[in-house]
C-alpha cells in the first residue's frame, strides 16, 4: 500500500520469492543447456540462448496463469500470488532476450528493416502450417511489455483500475497467442511428439484450473437466501470461516467480505480501493485485512487503512446466531466503524 | 476481484476452452509430411582421401572423398560463413541426408543407394522458408 509514491517496495517475503525464483531459472537454464549440448553438440551460443529463453519464458508464463486459479482452489498457494508481479516482469525479460536474439539472428542481416522482416520475410498468411508463426510471438511480447511497464507501483496509482485491469487481462490474449507460436513454429519444423505433448498438456492444465476455480467460486457465491425481518441474511456456518480468513458473500448488489479473526467477526467491502482486488482472498496479516493483489491493509471493524494511509471501505452490520454468520447487507459510509460480531 | 471482472474472466477461459484445443488440433493436422528418413546416415569421424574435383559455391565448398575397398563415399562441405536462415538441411539428389550449422568442415556419410544414380545434386535447403540456399552439380 501507498500513502504516497515510492520505486520499490521491498519486504522479507518479497526478497525469499524472488531469490527461489531466480535459482529456479538458474537450474532450469543450466539443465536445459546441458541436455542441448548433449544432444545437439553442433548447436551454436546463438541457438542455444534462444531455444533456452524461449521455453523458459513459455513455461514461466504457465506457472504465472495457473497462480490465480490454484489460489482459489487452495488458499496454500496465496502466498505465491503476492509477488506475481516481479514473476511477470522476469518473465517478460527472459522472453525478449527470446525475441531480441530471434530477431538478430534470423532479421538482422537482410537489406529490409529486421523489424519490418519479422512481418515480410514469411507471407503465407493464408496458411496453417507454414504460418509466419514470428508474428504471433512479436504481439505477444509486445502485450508482454505493456504488461511489464505497467506493472510499476507508479503505473499502479496513476491508471484507472479498470484500464489497468483490462490491459493485463490480454495476457489471455498472450498465452494464446504464444500456444500458436509454438504450435505453427517449433512444432511444424521439428515435428516431436515431446513438444505437442508438452503444449497440450500445458494448454489443458490451464483450461481445466481456469475453469474449475470459476466453478468453485460461482458454486461459493450462490443466490443468498431470504433475510430475516431485521434485514440481516445468513451467510455461513461460522466453522467454515477458517481463522484470519473470509467469507466473499454476494447479497443484495453488494460484495461482502466477513472475516473471522480473534474471536470476532466484521464485514466490509470485498474490493480493495487499489486495484479491486478480492480483499476476501486475503488474509488478517497484524491485525489488518491485507489484499492478496498488492497487500494494501485495512482495519476490519471500521475499514479504514492505518496511518498514514487514507483508503476507507464501507463497512457492515454483522452477527452470529446459533453458531451461523449473518449479514446486513446495507452498506454503512467509508471508514464508518461497526461493533464487531463477538462469539 | 470484483463480480463483473470474475465474469469476464470466465468469458475469456471459456472461449479459450473451445478456441485453443480446436487451433492446437488444426496445427497437428497441418503437420508436414515427415520428409526425412527415419535413421540418417552414421556421423563420419576420420576423412578418407578427396576423390574427382571440389566445386566452390558462394560461402562452401563440396567434393568426394573415397577409400579403396568401400563401396560409399564422404561427401564434405566445408563451410566459411554461416547461411542467413533459421536453419540449413542437406539434400544429396532430394535424399535428406543432414543438417548444416556453424563454420567448418561438415562431412556426410554416401552409402551405396545414395551414389546410384547417374548425376549427383546437392542442395542447400531452407526449411522455413521454403528457399533453395545453395545447388551443386557433382560428378559421379
Amino acid at each position: 500500500m501507498s500513502a504516497q509514491y515510492a520505486t520499490v517496495q521491498w519486504n522479507r517475503q518479497k526478497r525469499r520469492y524472488d531469490r527461489i525464483l531466480a535459482l529456479a531459472i538458474a537450474v532450469y537454464l543450466a539443465l536445459f543447456s546441458g541436455c542441448q549440448l548433449y544432444f545437439y553438440p553442433e548447436i551454436t551460443p546463438e541457438t542455444l540462448i534462444i531455444r533456452a529463453t524461449g521455453t523458459l519464458a513459455f513455461l514461466m508464463l504457465h506457472f504465472i496463469l495457473a497462480i490465480g486459479p490454484l489460489a482459489r482452489i487452495d488458499t496454500r498457494f496465496l502466498p505465491l500470488l503476492y509477488n506475481r508481479r516481479h514473476f511477470g516482469v522476469t518473465m517478460f525479460l527472459i522472453a525478449a532476450v527470446h525475441g531480441v536474439f530471434n530477431i538478430i539472428q534470423f532479421h538482422s542481416l537482410g537489406n529490409v528493416d529486421p523489424l519490418l522482416s519479422v512481418f515480410i520475410s514469411n507471407t503465407r498468411y493464408g496458411s496453417v502450417g507454414e504460418f509466419p508463426f514470428q508474428v504471433l510471438g512479436f504481439f505477444a511480447l509486445l502485450i508482454l511489455f505493456l504488461m511489464a511497464v505497467t506493472s510499476h507501483d507508479f503505473w499502479l496509482k496513476n491508471l484507472h483500475p479498470k484500464v489497468w485491469k483490462s490491459l493485463h487481462m490480454m495476457v489471455y490474449l498472450a498465452y494464446g497467442l504464444l500456444v500458436f507460436h509454438v504450435m505453427l513454429g517449433v512444432v511444424q519444423l521439428d515435428q516431436s511428439p515431446i513438444w505437442i505433448g508438452l503444449v497440450g498438456a500445458g494448454m489443458l492444465t490451464l483450461l481445466g484450473l481456469h475453469n474449475r476455480a470459476a466453478y468453485l467460486v460461482k458454486k461459493e457465491q450462490a443466490p443468498a437466501q431470504k433475510p430475516e425481518t431485521d434485514g440481516f441474511y445468513p451467510v455461513c456456518d461460522l466453522s467454515e470461516i477458517p481463522e484470519n480468513r473470509a467469507k466473499i458473500a454476494l447479497i443484495d448488489g453488494q460484495n461482502i467480505a466477513v472475516f473471522k479473526y480473534d474471536g470476532k467477526i466484521s464485514a466490509v467491502s470485498n474490493i480493495c480501493r487499489h486495484q479491486n482486488g478480492p480483499l476476501g482472498e486475503g488474509k488478517i496479516v497484524d491485525g489488518c485485512i491485507t489484499c492478496p493483489w498488492h497487500a494494501y491493509q485495512y482495519l476490519p471493524h471500521n475499514g479504514q487503512a492505518p496511518p498514514p494511509f487514507t483508503e476507507k471501505l464501507e463497512t457492515y452490520d454483522v452477527k452470529v446466531q446459533d453458531g451461523l454468520v449473518w449479514v446486513n447487507p446495507r452498506p454503512y459510509p467509508e471508514g464508518t466503524e461497526r461493533p464487531a460480531a463477538v462469539f | 476481484m470484483v463480480p463483473e471482472l470474475r465474469k469476464r474472466h470466465r468469458q475469456i477461459w471459456r472461449v479459450w476452452a473451445v478456441l485453443l484445443p480446436l487451433g492446437f488440433v488444426l496445427s497437428v493436422l497441418a503437420l508436414p509430411r515427415k520428409e526425412y528418413p527415419d535413421q540418417l546416415p552414421a556421423p563420419v569421424t576420420a576423412a578418407w582421401p578427396i576423390e574427382g574435383p571440389v566445386i566452390k559455391s558462394g560461402e562452401l565448398t563440396a567434393g568426394l572423398r573415397g577409400k579403396a575397398g568401400e563401396s560409399g563415399k564422404q561427401l564434405e562441405i566445408v563451410l566459411q560463413k554461416p547461411f542467413k536462415a533459421p536453419m540449413t538441411r542437406v539434400y544429396w539428389n532430394e535424399q535428406f541426408i543432414g543438417s548444416l550449422g556453424a563454420v567448418g568442415v561438415h562431412r556426410y556419410a554416401l552409402d551405396s543407394a545414395l551414389l546410384a544414380a547417374p548425376a549427383f545434386t546437392l542442395k542447400i535447403v531452407d526449411p522455413v522458408n521454403g528457399v533453395v540456399l545453395n545447388q551443386i552439380e557433382l560428378q559421379p
